[in-house]
């Protein structure tokens, strides 16, 4: 039975999580690593059942990674960020692809981009880098510009070649 | 992009004698169209070895002359002159097919006259091109000294896995 997103953000509420009504059809759920799985699990058995991404930002000075799934219920017709926050020096969540057999290209995706362990996936193998032997380019501390310069001798605004 | 225009009826290239070939090994210009990521590169070269001589390079676009709006991306190279010899490069982001055109006449003109003969000096100088090639594509040691810690902890577990 479709529901209204007012009407989701208000169960969500009841079972006490913290939501954030972003858009007309968009809503944020803060969860714990812990309680992640069982969320999710939740979340599909209230009809949520299509992951569509997974990403990551890097709260480098808040020391802290935040992994974001996005929901989409074909039902509700309503989108769900579900995100949750993992320790810098040791961003470990657990796996997800027993729930959605896509997650796979997704983890694999924020693994190497991030350096983020998804546990209980053993195949976290590269899926779009060649030979790539510093730390994962989408972190902050990451400084891509310095990098271009010494690898591939960039010059800044163009140089006058 | 501009290809497709420049090949087809309203710019026709093939009125100037010119025409898209199937294969590497039947073809005697290699068009570089836009910016190059490392595996492109890896590719370009290939792509180029396999050409029969003589054979001539067309760098499309300011990304393959200084990286363009990419410049300083992690992993697309800046100067494509660096790697493979390059004949003659076409202006602009994106060239127009008149501009397609006018370099490919330019460059018949420059093989008329004996000037463009790049080719030649990829032999005499593959020295040059082949260490700057290895540079980017066979690294071994992370570029900017950081190196990934809990990445390749990571790694080395899924392995033993």
């Amino acid at each position: 039975m479709k529901m209204q997103k007012s009407d989701i953000v208000k169960l969500l509420l009841d079972r006490g999580y913290s939501v954030f009504d972003l858009y007309h059809n968009q809503i944020a759920l803060a969860v714990k690593k812990e309680n992640l799985l069982n969320d999710l699990i939740f979340l599909r058995s209230i009809g949520f059942e299509h992951l569509s991404f997974i990403t990551a930002v890097d709260f480098i000075d808040e020391g802290e990674f935040e992994v974001v799934y996005h929901i989409w219920s074909y039902t509700h017709k309503v989108h769900i960020l579900v995100k949750v926050r993992v320790d810098r020096n040791n961003p470990v969540v657990p796996t997800i692809i027993n729930l959605w057999e896509q997650a796979q290209f997704y983890e694999q995706e924020v693994h190497e981009f991030f350096g983020i362990k998804f546990e209980g996936n053993n195949d976290l193998s590269p899926l779009f880098l060649e030979n790539w032997v510093d730390i994962p380019p989408l972190r902050k501390d990451f400084d891509t510009r310095e990098f271009s310069i010494r690898l591939y001798d960039a010059e800044v605004d163009g140089g006058d070649r | 992009m501009e290809l497709p225009p420049a090949m087809t009826s309203r710019w026709d290239v093939e009125r100037f004698g010119v025409g898209p070939m199937a294969t590497p090994r039947q073809a005697d210009v290699l068009l570089v169209t836009g910016y190059v990521s490392l595996k492109t590169l890896k590719r370009i070269i290939r792509t180029y070895e396999q050409m029969p001589e003589p054979k001539w390079v067309l760098a499309f676009g300011s990304c393959t002359v200084n990286g363009g709006i990419y410049w300083d991306s992690y992993n697309t190279i800046t100067n494509l002159a660096e790697y493979i010899p390059v004949d003659i490069t076409v202006s602009g982001c994106m060239p127009r097919p008149e501009a397609v055109i006018d370099a490919l006449q330019t460059l018949m003109k420059m093989i008329q006259s004996g000037e463009a003969g790049a080719y030649k000096k990829y032999k005499e100088n593959y020295e040059y091109y082949k260490a700057n090639q290895d540079r980017v594509l066979k690294k071994t040691v992370p570029v900017l000294g950081q190196t990934p810690k809990n990445d390749l902890e990571g790694k080395d577990e899924d392995a033993k896995e």
